[in-house]
């Protein structure tokens, strides 16, 4: 007999805001009870916590949701692309008997830490980096290498160099996320689209990068409860099947500039990982959630993960493959760029919703199989594939 | 010219000896096993042979741009008065590749292949100027 792979039968997220008063911790409590009741559960039936890397601990959110007798607890430390790593960790705890029932939570103040204001509280403990942190801290920062865009930019100007991506390429993804947000009544672009021209004269950040290549920094959180096929049958909830999962990270993992081949991604090898576990390829895909912290690192993903070949992923977002309708709807929810930046558990909020039929006026009319990538710190990858259980 | 700050890192541990043996050797140095295997940033051990005995090495300082980025809004109010500035990806002839700031008054002209060569400030801190000569010694010759 062939145990049924552990499922997702849980998601709930906040509101997306661009300036919360409330602190990540609290932000991830009102998630992690909503997923709790999509999943048609409560606190006691959770026995393992995935935290995110920072903001809280197992701990904190064991004793504020009432969660008694946690046995278990792991923390991905991928950056954004710890969500879709957390969901890995918790299938494998339940997949392994570790725990039957796993919160898997993650939220932070992506837009009020840039903009302290008074009277909102600062949470004491923000990300954790660790040794990637240190890296920025101590060598790039003194090169005025201080954020995101400027780490991945020579990624991004590498893969214009070496395959001909170009900002109307780009321009196309952004566009694409827009029209996206705009059936999505909690997306922070719902009702500002974006043409070429807007995007064109739109200033640059760091060159490839234009603020419309850049996602939305927003304050929220998400969660979504993981456990086995067996429980899931017996909770008023419809689960999504955890087909498979992979990590990876490029090498080497704690720096950008020292790679030899700077577009070899940390996806390559999670996605040759998770869709071997999954018995799939990118091809048998109905719909995709992509990692969308900037564009050109969209478009690098989707080859990565064998959506297209090197340097067709221009050509083939250009051509409206991802639009609804498309051959491989990606981000039906409008991702980073116009949902907003809850570090990708939003993708997989959404990929449920499709799975599960109930995404509305966003569905892919009879999405069967998905998967959701992750990017964070310096390119590390993730992926989840997800399958209908219906 | 833009007003790039020179300030002395923040930096600890391997970074900090690293700064300081810039600085001693007036160049951009780099950590090189004893068994010749060059790295960088610092690290404990080699990632080829393990060892754990090196000696920060003096790079000759000259490196090819492997890509780049110009930096047009301050992502922090220390740079505000250094934008536009570039910051490039370097390959250096022994192999070791940095994030480098490249002093040029020229940000939009740096280019994938430029030739550049690599010196420090009184920190260590290392910076690239465009090569002497070139783009005259530009390889494809444009």
């Amino acid at each position: 007999m062939v145990t049924k792979p552990p499922v997702i039968i849980g998601v709930g997220e906040t509101p997306f805001h661009r300036g919360s008063p409330r602190l990540p911790v609290e932000l991830m409590l009102d998630a992690s009870l909503a997923a709790l009741a999509d999943a048609g559960s409560g606190p006691s039936a959770i026995d393992g916590i995935c935290p995110p890397p920072g903001y809280t601990s197992a701990e904190e959110l064991a004793t504020n949701l009432g969660v008694v007798d946690c046995g278990f607890s792991a923390t991905s430390s991928l950056g954004g692309a710890s969500s879709v790593g957390a969901i890995r960790n918790a299938a494998l705890a339940v997949a392994g008997g570790a725990a039957t029932t796993v919160l898997v939570v993650v939220g932070w103040n992506g837009y009020s830490w840039l903009r302290p204001r008074d009277g909102v509280p600062v949470p004491r403990h923000g990300l954790a980096m660790t040794s990637a942190q240190d890296i920025v801290t101590d060598v790039m920062v003194p090169q005025g290498a201080i954020g995101p865009p400027q780490f991945y930019a020579p990624v991004a100007n590498r893969y214009r160099y070496e395959h001909g991506i170009d900002e109307l390429d780009a321009a196309a993804f952004a566009m694409a996320m827009r029209r996206h947000a705009a059936r999505n009544p909690i997306a922070l672009m719902r009702d500002k689209p974006l043409t070429l021209e807007d995007y064109l004269a739109s200033p640059v950040i760091a060159d490839p990068f234009r603020v419309f290549d850049c996602c939305l920094e927003t304050d929220a959180a998400a969660a979504v409860v993981v456990t086995s096929a067996e429980r899931a049958a017996d909770l008023d909830a419809t689960a999504v099947a955890i087909l498979g999962a992979g990590e990876g990270r490029p090498d080497p993992p704690d720096d950008v500039a020292g790679r030899v081949d700077l577009l070899r991604i940390g996806l390559h090898g999670a996605a040759a990982r998770a869709f071997a576990q999954a018995g799939v390829t990118a091809a048998d895909l109905d719909t995709a959630g992509v990692y969308d912290c900037f564009t050109y690192i969209a478009l690098l993903q989707l080859e990565a993960l064998g959506v297209c070949g090197p340097g067709e992923a221009g050509e083939f977002v250009r051509s409206g493959a991802i639009d609804l309708g498309g051959s491989l709807p990606v981000n039906t929810h409008g991702g980073l760029l116009s949902q907003g930046h809850m570090w990708g558990m939003n993708h997989v909020i959404e990929m449920v919703r499709q799975l599960r039929g109930t995404a509305g006026a966003s569905q892919v009319q009879g999405a069967q199989l998905g998967a959701v990538t992750g990017w964070g710190d310096f390119g590390d990858g993730t992926l989840v594939v997800l399958g209908a259980d219906r | 010219m833009n007003s790039f700050p020179e300030t002395e890192p923040a930096a600890s541990g391997l970074h900090a000896a690293w700064y300081s043996a810039n600085a001693a050797a007036a160049a951009v140095t780099a950590q090189r096993c004893e068994n010749g295997h060059w790295r960088h940033p610092a690290r404990y051990r080699c990632a080829v042979c393990q060892s754990d005995r090196w000696s920060f090495v003096p790079l000759s300082g000259s490196a090819v741009v492997e890509s780049w980025t110009v930096t047009r809004r301050p992502l922090h109010v220390a740079f505000a008065e250094a934008v536009p500035y570039a910051i490039v990806v370097a390959q250096s002839d022994e192999g070791p590749r940095l994030f480098v700031q490249l002093r040029t008054a020229t940000p939009d002209a740096v280019a994938i292949g430029d030739s550049i060569s690599l010196a420090v400030d009184r920190f260590g801190v290392p910076y690239a100027v465009v090569a002497e000569g070139f783009p005259a010694a530009r390889a494809d010759g444009t």
